[in-house]
């Protein structure tokens, strides 16, 4: 912090503010740090998994073994020391933040912030109670998930969302939630979309008083306009919490006069 | 390959290309331009970054000023007086193309409730809003810190309406040029001096609540010091452009293009 204040005289004899720039870790540039689970399915443009979906750099890292049957279903204890131990790695590397490739892994926030000390944004699910003080009184956000078999009260309270929440799933497609479940290598994307589309339409149909929709689920942004347009509301995803965390992170720097000499550093 | 599954129809669009219709629905005046601004009534400089200043935003905005509602009034004096100015404006600006109201008050949380009730659209008031999101992405122990333009001024009442805790650290950038009343028509302001403030706001933020581990700035004319103060703190901070971009990222998701997105209806909210 000191270095932030000297001052140097440069060839013309004009002083020059600090423009010191601070190391500390090996990578820079990528904020956020995606904790990916084992799967091999088609990640589309729009998708977490696919790095061309973000205006900004990401670091991913795949926890080998933590397949979605394992992580959602059957709920093994290992998995979650395996993502605090890729998480550490991340941090160590050069993200400032992270996240998680699916809505349900809410159940980890708490644990992977104290045990990484920084900013967890594990699931689009902990958009819900934001998006519903953006409503006018008596509209509620309305939750989209892959399916509300696996969607359980203990991932409402870890991200502070009230239980009585309109919920809709599309485990009953024909297309998108059985690619997932299978972990198939193709997938038609046209018939996927029916079934986003679709489970929320009912989601909207089923209960009037929503006003908003968040999408639980990392693979459905590619399907959030069409949707929006369709049910002419607003669609939260990954994408836009994400958007908004690495904000936080990165700060735009909006050039003169705003912006002088200083300092530069990632933390 | 396909597992010879049975491509259905959603309404007339169907699943695998051809040529679906792409029908356009209308119904308002102005298109593209999703988020409508409330802008107080100053004639001090707007800056990029600032909330009133067009090029600050990556996407189109519509902008209307609330003439009467001055900075004095509505920081100090509680907005009082002024709703049914704001309503009014805000309905203008939906009735126009807006699909979410925001403001360039940090202080009009105060406003959120009536303003999303009156116009029946999403509503982000204040930057203010963010706090109890930030504090969710936080390690345990840790807590959100604001910084805003008067702390004397920010009552637990603008805290409440925001859903944010009554016992937020708050520091106030005291001496804000921006309250004062102009005494001129083209008042100047030195940038440089504002963002000392803003910095000064921040370390005094750290020094007197360690616990803080991110920053909310409530007021819409700090933006273009976030990025200094982030790297002065070593914290992330959110401010009105982070609020206002994740708004926008809602009411009009991205269109990712293919294979994702095909031909069909056009619509905005």
């Amino acid at each position: 912090m000191d270095k932030a204040v000297i001052e140097k005289v440069d060839l013309e004899g004009q002083a020059q503010p600090s423009r010191i720039a601070y190391g500390g870790k090996t990578i820079y540039g990528a904020r956020i740090g995606i904790l990916m689970m084992d799967t091999d399915f088609p990640r589309i443009p729009g998708d977490l998994g696919n790095a061309e979906t973000w205006p900004f750099p990401m670091l991913y890292k795949v926890i080998r073994g933590a397949t979605p049957k394992r992580v959602n279903t059957d709920r093994e204890g290992w998995i979650l020391d395996a993502f605090i131990e890729a998480g550490k790695e991340m941090v160590a590397d050069g993200a400032e933040g992270l996240t998680t490739s699916c809505g349900f892994l809410t159940l980890y926030q708490a644990d992977l912030a104290a045990a990484c000390g920084v900013p967890v944004a594990a699931s689009s699910l902990m958009q819900v109670p934001f998006v519903e003080r953006l409503l006018p009184p008596g509209k509620r956000a309305g939750i989209l998930t892959m399916s509300t078999d696996i969607l359980q009260a203990d991932h409402l309270a870890s991200a502070g969302i009230a239980p009585d929440t309109p919920a809709q799933g599309c485990q009953d497609g024909k297309e998108f939630p059985l690619v997932m479940r299978r972990g198939d290598q193709f997938m038609d994307v046209g018939l996927s979309e029916i079934d986003v589309i679709e489970a929320g339409e009912e989601l909207v149909r089923r209960h009037p008083e929503v006003g908003a929709v968040v999408m639980e689920c990392t693979n459905m942004p590619p399907f959030a306009r069409t949707l929006s347009e369709r049910i002419a509301m607003p669609v939260f995803t990954i994408y836009s919490f994400l958007t908004w965390f690495h904000a936080g992170l990165a700060p735009r720097d909006f050039g003169h006069p705003g912006s002088a000499p200083r300092p530069w550093r990632e933390r | 390959m396909m597992k010879g599954m049975k491509r259905r129809d959603v309404e007339g669009r169907s699943a695998g290309g051809g040529m679906a219709p792409r029908r356009a629905f209308g119904g308002k005046t102005v298109y593209g331009a999703r988020v409508g601004i409330l802008v107080l009534d100053s004639p001090y400089p707007r800056i990029p970054g600032d909330t009133g200043n067009a090029l600050t935003w990556p996407f189109p905005v519509l902008y209307k000023v609330v003439r009467g509602a001055t900075a004095s009034r509505v920081v100090g004096g509680k907005a009082k007086g002024l709703l049914g100015a704001f309503l009014d404006n805000a309905t203008e600006l939906v009735e126009m193309g807006a699909d979410g109201i925001t403001t360039s008050c940090g202080f009009l949380s105060l406003y959120q409730a009536e303003l999303a009730a009156h116009c029946g659209v999403p509503v982000a008031a204040s930057s203010l809003m963010q706090v109890p999101a930030v504090a969710g992405l936080l390690p345990p122990g840790k807590t959100v810190g604001v910084i805003t333009v008067s702390a004397s001024d920010l009552t637990a009442e603008h805290l409440t309406a925001a859903g944010a805790p009554t016992d937020t650290p708050v520091v106030g950038a005291d001496g804000w040029p921006f309250l004062e009343e102009p005494k001129d028509t083209r008042p100047a302001i030195d940038i440089a001096h504002c963002e000392d403030l803003v910095l000064n706001a921040g370390r005094d933020l750290v020094a007197r609540h360690p616990a803080v581990g991110a920053v909310v700035l409530e007021c819409t004319r700090m933006v273009p010091f976030a990025s200094a103060l982030s790297a002065e703190t070593g914290l992330p901070v959110y401010d009105i452009y982070s609020f206002v971009s994740w708004f926008h990222a809602g009411l009009a998701p991205r269109d990712f293009g293919h294979p994702g997105s095909a031909p069909g209806d056009w619509r905005e909210l």
